[in-house]
């Protein structure tokens, strides 16, 4: 999770390494996804718009491209939201804009805006001070972010930052909207706005998440931590996630909790189960995320001439990690040189080996989809489990 | 005929409307801590010091009508202002400014409070609580309109000063042609040195860094339309001049007494008790009361600033109109402020005559600081469009600002010569 007010000030570089001018501002374009269009930089005074398709790194310092078009209707962060009011829905003041929260995945954009008086502290540059003394005292203060969906953002066109329900329902949105808003971020991000949560949200939240988050975030939960978010989720998903987690720590958790769910748990897990991998199938088409809807369509026609069916595309990053889907309608309605990160759908829906059939079963109806990829922990395509391989299944189960 | 007064009534009535946060504000000046540096700078200081007085009301009626035409033209307060235009460093800043130079000024009014009750034998401590408490549910349960014309009434009180004056037998002459020249004193270093330290006290206590910030949220408070501009800033002037007009008083009281009679204060408030032998019972009682309502007055008054410019800056919904539950924090902080003080004024250790100059000095050189901002907004195209400072205020606003700086940094000099 990266901060607005941690990459102001930042020396801009050249790809020649030649320094270009500090970061003033960051320009975005309104809307449900606010993706970053280009950077501001300030030299002497004299102010530089920059592109975001420049962008080469954003790490200690930021690298770009040379020269590319400007943007136009592009908003303004420092101008249109930082330490502006925001409202709720009937214009009580609600609190001030203290940072703004980006993510780079899968483009850079704007998932949230820091309420808190972390924000505030960050911005004077004394959160992480602050906080190391606050942990000697084993006091964690909770970050207080608001998530870009909450906001109307048709009224910020307007100037306003207004958001789409009163005041007092801020701590009780829905946890399947939030996971589903969660989903759209990173991991890091949605652990951290876990903090925020008491134990029996976090888990209608961790719940609601796509498998590969909720390992990642029980990996890195302590065995009192994840048992007490384990009694709080049902017995079915909590086996689920068990069962995804490495032998040490599951048996760890399994120690700590209470009897009776040991022995509910026990038995869902020694249920008699066909492994997925027996049934998964690999053929599937897997791209990757910047190739253009033309090469897509060659690359479909060249590989995929012996398949029985063809239900969904997946999208790699340059790692070989699995980062969106689309289905081939999708993908027909796009114009040819459309990359394909631009109309995937990011965090696909996946299970792993580990995954009881019953639950991928219950995820292909829940989901209403044809097909799921089986990952591996580090996101990489097993292969794919799809309505057919399971229809024995159902026959069984129905009849 | 009739549409003349038509037309006149009308005027009245739309004049009467916006009736109330000038007002309000500028006869808050006078609370405790203002008749106390006002008693004192009399005493000490005699007639001359009546001349930095017109020069303050001046300054007081230019800068009040800025904050009330960046209330009315911007609908917002200048600590939103400064939070939106300057960020988060600005704010923290000036709010910790503010929140020191409040802080003191309500220690002083309740110290005030407490030793004035002695004189009207009333116990001290109870008495004390108890205005606390009232102040709390003044401002809690009480709803705008009503808070308002106490607050108002309260004003009336201010009258017991004029009588204190006049019964003291002052040299009207001298009073009033020191308006204008500093004259019949020994001028000698010692006599400057106090000159500067206790004007800039008087400074401090009219012209106030609270002031700046509620006279915008009360303003805002009162919902007064922006086509009201007119009237609202002819209010802040007449503020301006009103609060200085008893502050004279204050000052031709004690000048007239203790000064000539060379008695030196001890304590701020114990002016009422001093001038006693000299004006008779009824005026030092009178100065008594009037003090207790000040002090009560400025309790209120100088928390809620606080509050109000806290939740302006950060966002927070605050404000008379709204109920507890909701504001929870605009109350907390308005709260603490008192217990803060109660705690402060009930320790025995603490010397509550230097206090008084000292915060109001304070004050002061506050003033400097929120002044850059403000002159900032109010001459900003961007902000006020047509309704930017003229070029009047402007130069008088940037001497006020380099002034007070260069007197702010003598005080200091002498204090730490000592």
């Amino acid at each position: 999770m990266l901060f607005y007010s941690d990459l102001i000030g930042k020396l801009v570089y050249s790809e020649t390494h030649a320094p270009l001018g500090y970061l003033q501002d960051i320009l975005f374009l309104n809307g449900d996804t606010p993706r970053v269009t280009s950077i501001v930089v300030t030299e002497q005074g004299h102010h530089r718009e920059i592109p975001i398709t420049a962008l080469r790194a954003i790490n200690n310092h930021i690298e770009i491209k040379r020269g590319e078009e400007n943007n136009t209707k592009a908003l303004s962060i420092a101008k249109v939201l930082l330490d502006k009011q925001i409202i709720d829905l009937v214009g009580n003041k609600v609190v001030r804009v203290n940072d703004i929260v980006l993510q780079d995945i899968p483009t850079l954009s704007l998932s949230g805006i820091d309420i808190g008086f972390s924000g505030i502290l960050r911005r004077i540059r004394l959160e992480r001070i602050i906080r190391m003394i606050l942990q000697q005292f084993h006091i964690d203060p909770p970050l207080q972010l608001l998530s870009w969906g909450d906001i109307l953002t048709l009224e910020l066109s307007g100037g306003q930052i207004k958001l789409k329900h009163h005041e007092e329902r801020l701590a009780k949105i829905h946890e399947e909207d939030l996971a589903d808003y969660l989903e759209t971020t990173n991991v890091q991000n949605v652990e951290i706005f876990l903090k925020s949560l008491g134990t029996q949200q976090s888990a209608e939240v961790i719940k609601n998440l796509p498998v590969n988050y909720q390992v990642e975030l029980f990996q890195s939960f302590d065995a009192r931590k994840a048992a007490e978010l384990l009694e709080c989720i049902e017995a079915d998903e909590a086996v689920d996630i068990l069962l995804a987690l490495e032998r040490v720590k599951r048996d760890k958790i399994m120690k700590i909790l209470p009897t009776e769910k040991q022995a509910a748990f026990h038995q869902l897990m020694t249920f008699s189960r066909t492994p997925v991998g027996k049934i998964m199938t690999n053929e599937f088409c897997a791209v990757e995320s910047h190739m253009t809807v033309r090469n897509i369509m060659k690359f479909i026609r060249r590989n995929t001439s012996d398949f029985t069916s063809l239900g969904a595309i997946y999208v790699l990053n340059r790692d070989g990690q699995l980062v969106g889907v689309f289905s081939p309608h999708e993908l027909l309605m796009q114009d040819s040189d459309t990359p394909a990160y631009k109309f995937m759908v990011a965090e696909p829906i996946v299970v792993l080996l580990t995954t009881p059939i019953e639950v991928v079963v219950y995820k292909l109806l829940k989901y209403k989809i044809t097909c799921l990829p089986v990952v591996n922990r580090e996101k990489k395509i097993l292969g794919i489990i799809t309505i057919d391989n399971v229809s024995d299944i159902l026959r069984k189960k129905i009849l | 005929m009739m549409n003349f007064i038509r037309k006149y009534r009308r005027r009245l009535l739309l004049f009467l409307a916006v009736f109330g946060p000038a007002t309000i504000t500028a006869m808050a000046d006078n609370d405790a801590s203002g008749v106390a540096t006002y008693s004192i700078a009399g005493a000490t200081l005699g007639y001359p010091v009546l001349f930095i007085l017109l020069i303050i009301t001046v300054l007081l009626g230019i800068t009040q009508e800025m904050g009330i035409r960046l209330a009315l033209v911007t609908r917002k307060g200048l600590g939103d202002l400064i939070r939106e235009r300057f960020g988060v460093r600005v704010s923290l800043f000036i709010f910790a400014c503010l929140f020191l130079a409040n802080m003191g000024t309500i220690i002083v009014d309740l110290a005030a409070v407490k030793t004035t009750s002695v004189i009207l034998h009333i116990p001290a401590i109870p008495a004390m609580i108890a205005l606390i408490i009232i102040s709390f549910f003044f401002v809690t349960k009480g709803n705008y309109k009503i808070n308002q014309n106490i607050m108002l009434v309260s004003c009336l009180f201010y009258l017991t000063y004029i009588i204190s004056a006049f019964r003291a037998n002052p040299h009207w002459v001298l009073a009033i042609t020191n308006l204008v020249i500093p004259h019949g004193v020994a001028i000698t270093p010692e006599y400057i040195r106090n000159y500067i330290i206790i004007g800039l006290g008087v400074l401090g206590t009219t012209v106030t860094p609270w002031g700046q910030f509620f006279i915008s949220s009360f303003a805002f408070d009162k919902k007064i339309e922006a086509g009201r501009l007119k009237y609202s800033q002819f209010e802040t002037y007449w503020g301006a001049f009103l609060t200085d007009f008893f502050s004279f008083f204050m000052i031709v009281a004690t000048a007239a007494t203790l000064y000539i009679h060379k008695i030196p204060l001890i304590s701020g408030e114990q002016a009422a008790l001093a001038i006693k032998p000299f004006a008779g019972d009824l005026a030092g009682t009178l100065f008594a009361i009037g003090i207790l309502n000040a002090g009560f007055m400025g309790i209120v008054i100088v928390s809620l600033s606080t509050a109000y410019a806290f939740a302006e800056f950060f966002g927070l919904s605050g404000g008379l109109d709204t109920n507890f539950t909701k504001s929870k924090i605009f109350y907390i902080i308005f709260l603490s402020q008192l217990l803060i003080a109660g705690v402060f004024v009930l320790s025995p250790n603490v010397s509550l005559f230097k206090l008084v100059i000292a915060s109001q000095a304070l004050n002061a050189m506050m003033l400097p600081f929120i002044f850059y901002y403000l002159l900032k907004l109010t001459n900003s195209h961007e902000v006020m469009g047509a309704h930017t400072n003229s070029v009047f205020q402007r130069r008088f606003g940037v001497v006020a600002v380099v002034v007070i700086s260069i007197a702010s940094l003598l005080a200091l000099i002498f204090t730490l010569i000592r």
